[in-house]
């Protein structure tokens, strides 16, 4: 990968600043074709999550991930996000390694495990 | 019985209290290579310890690239556990090692860990104080003068090239030429010299070949140095991590010794291939490459290393540690990157050459081009005294070496330098692991420069002086060794004695 993630989320916010709403589109056309020029479309997926993560802190928010060890019911789903502001981005993941029990990643900074994959992984050690 | 441990069981869950909390996480980006690219963890510190948690149980890492984004670690465990994904804590720590007492006669890995299936260094682990493997060195005031000899036991280099406790002395030559072979009689001559303090050795072997290794361990255990020595081992098949680690545990073992007053000796064979593995290293982590490739810092990364020999202060209890780094050459080429670097660093160098090996000169030591810039000042009286016209006999027998063809035409003041040369040349060489006491050195090179070896041809130089030690170790009644070894001194009284006892010897030779 020539450029990191996150230069690319950097350069796409920095640069929509600066321009009004009809040169967007041929902005963002020019970024992509840069993304395909430097060989990086296989990371494209990441670079979407960098520019998400950046739009999302740049509003006050955060990106939470939230990992069930199998499918929650939607009252359960509903309690714990209503947990997090509007201005956050949630997103929820099937983990069948947790065993048992949720992990929260604030940021892909912070974590909160009560799974109990972590649980017996503390018994063990 | 089942019921019991059931009941155990019960016990032990019902007393398992675990808190949730949020903790700081990492995640594991990139991996490949022994390197791993981590997200997150932005309060990280550089050479910081890192804890991978991987499906198969934790791998330490290092963080060695600090950037905007991602950490650059280097993975100090079974990289193949490794995956994306995979969670990273902080541990607060930076990377040290185990040191006591204990670890003496063992051979360990950079991370301290025993590999010579002789069990657990530590039973105690209490009696383990930890090191740190980056250190910064002993500042001007904790220092003092080099003043006290390490002998070496070979006698080119301790009557030319002096070394002192707490030097650090450059072995620098060519593939196959004798480099390992001294940096070893250096270890095993520490023996042959009771009436200093005992000097514990620490040999860091680096990129080498397992077998070279596993014999170095023999030498050592068939002479008996090994307990007071230690092996750190980083072999061509361990991580280039390890390697890069090798000699700052080396050094970690070392100061811990010279911190109690002790002295340590600590070999680096060799720091060529150190270069390289941290070139590896650098590469992999994505640092910008500089000449021959290796990263800016190439040169920093020998000079915090070789910085920490030093000779502490009365203050900080007079421990010193002595480094011998080892450099080979490709062709001799001494002005490439590396060596000129190390060159740099070092008080001086012992220059090996393969022309000299090849002539049958062994140890192959170029003395013209071999120096010791702090040495002189801790060598003893006695080997001052015949060191300083062998080294001008030698001078003046190399300026003359290009006339030897055409001997016969010259005059007799010429020649006769031209033969004392060669004499000279001839009582030089030595035999690997044979290492001389100093006393004996003093005594042989006293007679060389003096004339008693005149008369003696060349093919007979060997043998007079096997035999001369052997009168003067078990016939000779003056005790002329004993006087030297004593008084460090070869005073008017020991040298009238010596050269009596050199006079009767030749009488019977």
């Amino acid at each position: 990968m020539k450029y990191q993630p996150e230069v690319y989320a950097q350069v796409l916010i920095e640069g929509l600043k600066s321009k009004n709403n009809s040169e967007e589109n041929s902005f963002i056309k020019k970024f992509a074709n840069s993304i395909k020029k430097n060989g990086d479309l296989p990371k494209i997926k990441k670079i979407i999550e960098a520019i998400e993560r950046r739009i999302v802190k740049k509003d006050g928010g955060r990106v939470i991930e939230i990992e069930f060890a199998r499918t929650v019911s939607e009252t359960a789903l509903a309690k714990l996000t209503g947990q997090f502001t509007k201005k956050d981005i949630i997103k929820t993941k099937i983990n069948e390694q947790l065993v048992a029990g949720v992990r929260i990643t604030i940021d892909g900074e912070q974590e909160l495990d009560n799974s109990l994959q972590k649980k017996l992984a503390k018994i063990f050690k | 019985m089942s019921y019991d441990i059931i009941e155990k069981l019960k016990k032990e869950i019902g007393e398992f209290k675990d808190e949730t909390e949020f903790r700081k996480v990492g995640v594991v980006s990139e991996t490949g290579d022994g390197i791993a690219k981590i997200t997150g963890l932005t309060e990280a510190l550089s050479q910081e310890l890192l804890i991978i948690e991987t499906e198969s149980g934790e791998v330490t890492a290092l963080a060695s690239n600090l950037e905007e984004t991602l950490i650059g670690s280097i993975i100090l465990g079974d990289s193949e556990k490794v995956k994306i994904g995979d969670r990273v804590r902080q541990t607060g720590r930076i990377l040290s090692i185990k040191v006591g007492e204990e670890i003496i006669g063992r051979v360990v890995n950079p991370l301290g860990e025993p590999i010579d299936d002789k069990g657990p260094i530590f039973k105690d682990s209490k009696k383990a104080a930890d090191y740190f493997l980056e250190r910064v060195a002993p500042s001007v005031v904790e220092r003092e003068s080099v003043k006290t000899p390490l002998h070496t036991g070979v006698k080119s280099v301790d009557s030319m090239i002096p070394i002192g406790r707490g030097q650090r002395e450059l072995i620098i030559g060519d593939r196959q030429t004798g480099k390992t072979a001294i940096a070893l009689d250096a270890i095993l001559n520490q023996k042959n010299d009771p009436g200093r303090p005992q000097v514990i050795c620490i040999y860091v072997a680096i990129g080498q070949k397992n077998s070279k290794i596993a014999r170095t361990i023999k030498i050592l255990e068939e002479a008996d140095a090994i307990k007071y020595t230690v092996v750190v081992s980083a072999p061509a098949s361990a991580p280039a991590a390890l390697q890069y680690l090798a000699p700052f545990a080396g050094c970690a073992i070392g100061e811990y010794f010279m911190d109690k007053g002790q002295d340590a000796l600590v070999i680096y064979d060799d720091l060529s291939k150190h270069a390289q593995s941290y070139r590896e290293l650098s590469l992999l982590l994505r640092r910008p490459p500089g000449r021959e490739a290796y990263p800016g810092d190439v040169f920093y990364l020998h000079a915090r290393l070789l910085e920490r020999a030093a000779k502490l202060s009365k203050e900080k209890g007079h421990g010193s540690l002595t480094a011998l780094p080892i450099i080979e050459t490709q062709l001799g080429d001494v002005s490439a990157y590396i060596p000129t670097n190390v060159i740099s660093i070092t008080d001086g160098q012992i220059y090996l050459e393969s022309n000299l090996f090849y002539q049958g000169i062994r140890p192959a030591v170029n003395v013209g081009l071999s120096v010791s810039r702090v040495g002189s000042s801790a060598q003893t009286k006695a080997m001052k005294k015949v060191a300083g016209r062998l080294r001008l006999e030698l001078a003046q027998f190399r300026e003359l070496q290009a006339f030897v063809q055409f001997a016969s035409d010259l005059d007799a003041a010429t020649k006769k330098k031209i033969e004392r040369g060669e004499l000279l040349t001839e009582i030089l060489k030595q035999i690997d692991g044979e290492p001389m006491p100093f006393e004996e050195e003093t005594a042989v090179l006293y007679a060389a420069i003096n004339g008693f070896l005149d008369e003696i041809p060349k093919n007979k130089i060997k043998e007079f002086e096997q035999k001369f030690l052997n009168y003067l170790k078990n016939i000779d009644k003056a005790k002329v060794l004993e006087e030297i070894k004593k008084t460090n001194e070869l005073n008017e009284g020991i040298e009238t004695k010596l050269k009596l006892t050199l006079e009767e010897f030749k009488k019977i030779f």
